[in-house]
């Protein structure tokens, strides 16, 4: 899976554990880029997160198996907390195909305003910093298909920018 | 006694329902895209993103896209469902972005169903 498609995942996670808010942090450094992504919700069970990273049938945390799996198949480092309240996955990658930030993250269009997130991605060649709960303000109408194309492009945009072609 | 799988599955049965029963009130058409793990293993996020392009460039209105969980067995996956105003949604599988333009252009556009991708 990409990264992009890990970023979904872990999402979707936040949503299943009610979060409101997910802090999602992107950085590339030299050859590696790293993921974090924390989120404000109930948190999913310890024993449900080892059931999958045992590889046993579990009802969550299979996403969160491959992307330690893939993590560390490309050099990198993978780690999880989750204290009761709130979730934090970190993931570092060597090399990775990162996909489309902007055209995961269309995908949790409906549940901007339950759920909103910031999204920060800097590298070397600069920062950009990225709010959903600021779409109405900047873009005008929320609720349109041609809103959620120019938010994709502007994301992709920026991706482009810092982490070279995707 | 159910699992917190089954539970999950019916909850985002009775979200679809839900939001299906909104729709016929407000007259949109609805599309659902599966995005359970297995889903992202293949390729639902580029099956949703072909919904929203092909949707955008014929300025179609009326049309609301949305993720949900898991839609069906893996080896159906990606999965979606397109609902159109008071009409019981159509379950497709096995999809890619060149048979969302079929779907958009057939059954969002033109209200017949491309039966060759439909599953149960």
């Amino acid at each position: 899976m990409k990264l992009s498609e890990h970023l979904v995942d872990l999402m979707q996670n936040a949503v299943d554990a009610c979060a409101k808010h997910v802090l999602i942090m992107i950085s590339g450094a030299g050859d590696a880029i790293s993921l974090t992504v924390q989120d404000d919700g109930e948190g999913i069970k310890s024993s449900e997160v080892e059931k999958a990273m045992r590889g046993e049938k579990a009802p969550r945390g299979r996403g969160l198996l491959l992307l330690k799996e893939e993590a560390e198949r490309n050099g990198g480092k993978f780690a999880y907390s989750s204290a009761g309240k709130g979730t934090s996955i970190e993931a570092e990658f060597r090399f990775p195909e990162m996909g489309k930030i902007g055209d995961a993250l269309l995908v949790f269009w409906q549940e901007f305003g339950i759920m909103d997130f910031t999204l920060s991605m800097t590298s070397d060649k600069g920062v950009f910093v990225f709010d959903s709960r600021l779409i109405s303000e900047k873009y005008g109408r929320k609720d349109d298909v041609q809103t959620m194309v120019k938010v994709r492009k502007d994301v992709n945009y920026a991706q482009t920018n810092l982490y070279g072609g995707i | 006694m159910k699992s917190i799988a089954d539970i999950n599955a019916i909850r985002e049965q009775m979200r679809s329902k839900v939001l299906i029963r909104d729709n016929a009130k407000d007259g949109e058409t609805h599309v659902f895209v599966g995005m359970g793990t297995s889903g992202l293993e293949h390729g639902a996020v580029e099956v949703f993103n072909a919904f929203v392009d092909e949707i955008s460039s014929r300025c179609i209105k009326n049309v609301r896209i949305s993720r949900t969980g898991s839609l069906g067995k893996s080896e159906i996956e990606p999965v979606a469902e397109v609902a159109l105003p008071g009409e019981a949604p159509v379950r497709y599988g096995n999809l890619t972005p060149d048979k969302v333009k079929e779907i958009v252009e057939n059954h969002v556009v033109g209200g017949k169903p491309v039966s060759a991708y439909v599953v149960k």
